[in-house]
């Protein structure tokens, strides 16, 4: 029943009464009070709360010996003043391939100390933004790549108050980003990705051709890798190709690039040719190349010789 | 029409052949009265990484206002035998130790400009505060999810942008832990790859 329901019952009922007409318009108010707060209240509790970093991952190449300036922008997307801590952590990765962070200095290619932040601390106010600037000073005898992960941890400015006498129980929640800093040096960076090999599990009735590439990056410096590949027939034409997603490694990283492929395949003999290209600064993008045969009954698997 | 409907329509009228005008001076032009121009539009994408928290379904509030706690869940009284009406949202579940009280918070990441969208969520408690006290978990937390202070813990990985999961965050009280106001501090750390 909508307001103006409400309104049109109510004289209608209290017509030759004005008390009842001023108690009944007090508790209309009243009523339409407490529904505006719980309203309120409902929204405000089910409200998502936000914190956003921009740029997550920044990518710079870098001149030995030179300062570079560059800010991160934090959003505070809730209702209250925030406090941000800035720091850096290093950021590797481990026998897994899984990405590390270490305290600065700990962990290889380290550019966590030639970073420098403005503040070390921030306040946001609420549904506001606000943004950090930092300096970058390459070292002289810098070669390759170097990294770093700028973290910014984030708690509510204002304790909330207490209730219960204060002796309530109560969980905080903080909020930390790992950004990350790619840096190279636009000389004295050396390239060398190699593919170790190559394995093709060819499709069956059930399953999609898949090809796993073993790569190695043997560089200074981390390589974007993405890439396509050909199934060629026996008499060498083309039976299927398609693309290798883009996979970033970090210096000395051996990991896989994976992909499949839906179409069919005759029984015969074929050869896959993958081919992965990645960007070198300084110079031209390079391409590596890999040929394996396979047969459609059976797993092939080749190393290089 | 009378002249006072002309009168009303003569801005607009003004107003048609100044913008006929500005679009029509775009360019050089011969042998014609119109001409178009390239406007080029260009913008560097940035990456971007956000994390929500919302309360969970049923839940304590975790997403208040300064007032109520900002990420901050209120768990009211609690005791070591579990009696008593636990705060709005919070489930108390006893054992011959203690008791813990519970509820469910949303934690939605969000990313943008990643060739391979992915990020990790581990969760870690700030050496500060009752760290005995505070638990972490999926839906089958119990008296065992305990939070390090040190080796931060996964929670999620590979999570796709915008999909919300859920996480319960709990504080167990032994029936051995000093009354008192009790505080603890989890820390959601989201690290993109």
């Amino acid at each position: 029943m909508t307001d103006n329901a409400f309104r049109c019952r109510a004289s209608h009922q209290a017509g030759n009464r004005p008390d009842e007409v001023a108690k009944l318009k007090h508790r209309l108010i009243v009523f339409g009070f407490a529904w505006s707060i719980f309203v309120c209240g409902c929204a405000n509790s089910s409200q998502a709360q936000s914190l956003t970093l921009t740029p997550a991952i920044l990518e710079a190449q870098v001149r030995r010996g030179a300062t570079y300036t560059n800010s991160f922008r934090l959003t505070n997307g809730t209702g209250a003043k925030l406090r941000v801590l800035c720091s850096l952590y290093d950021y590797w990765y481990n026998e897994k391939n899984q990405r590390v962070t270490g305290r600065p200095g700990t962990l290889p290619r380290s550019a966590s100390s030639w970073v420098q932040f403005s503040s070390s601390e921030l306040l946001i106010e609420p549904n506001s933004s606000t943004s950090v600037k930092f300096v970058i000073s390459v070292p002289q005898d810098a070669a390759g790549g170097y990294y770093t992960s700028p973290t910014f941890e984030a708690e509510a400015a204002d304790e909330p108050a207490a209730s219960g006498g204060g002796t309530t129980s109560r969980a905080k929640i903080k909020i930390r980003f790992h950004g990350l800093l790619l840096l190279t040096t636009t000389d004295a960076a050396e390239y060398n990705v190699e593919i170790m090999g190559v394995q093709i599990s060819p499709p069956t009735a059930s399953t999609s051709l898949k090809i796993s590439v073993d790569v190695r990056n043997r560089s200074t410096t981390h390589a974007h890798l993405s890439g396509a590949f050909a199934l060629l027939n026996a008499s060498g034409k083309l039976a299927g190709r398609g693309k290798i997603e883009e996979k970033r490694f970090m210096p000395g990283e051996r990991n896989t690039l994976k992909t499949a492929w839906a179409g069919e395949l005759g029984p015969g003999r074929y050869i896959a040719v993958v081919t992965l290209t990645y960007d070198r600064v300084g110079d031209e993008p390079a391409t590596v190349l890999y040929e394996v045969p396979f047969d459609t009954s059976a797993v092939a698997s080749s190393s290089p010789k | 029409m009378s002249l006072h409907s002309h009168m009303r329509l003569f801005p607009l009228i003004v107003l048609t052949l100044v913008i006929a005008k500005a679009a029509a001076a775009q360019g050089p032009v011969v042998g014609s009265n119109t001409t178009t121009s390239e406007l080029a539009l260009s913008a560097t994408v940035q990456t971007a990484v956000q994390l929500n928290i919302s309360t969970g379904s049923g839940g304590a509030t975790v997403a208040g206002s300064t007032s109520t706690g900002l990420f901050s869940i209120s768990f009211g009284n609690v005791n070591g035998l579990g009696v008593g009406t636990p705060a709005a949202g919070v489930t108390v579940v006893t054992d011959s130790s203690g008791a813990l009280y519970k509820t469910p918070i949303n934690l939605t990441p969000l990313y943008s400009g990643f060739s391979t969208e992915t990020a990790t969520i581990t969760v870690q408690q700030d050496a500060a505060g009752d760290t005995a006290l505070a638990r972490e978990g999926d839906s089958n937390i119990s008296s065992s999810s305990t939070v390090s202070t040190t080796t931060p813990a996964t929670v999620a990985t590979g999570r796709a942008t915008g999909v919300a999961f859920e996480r319960w965050v709990g504080l167990y009280v032994p029936q051995t832990e000093a009354a008192g106001a009790k505080t603890a501090t989890l820390i959601y750390t989201i690290t993109v790859e």
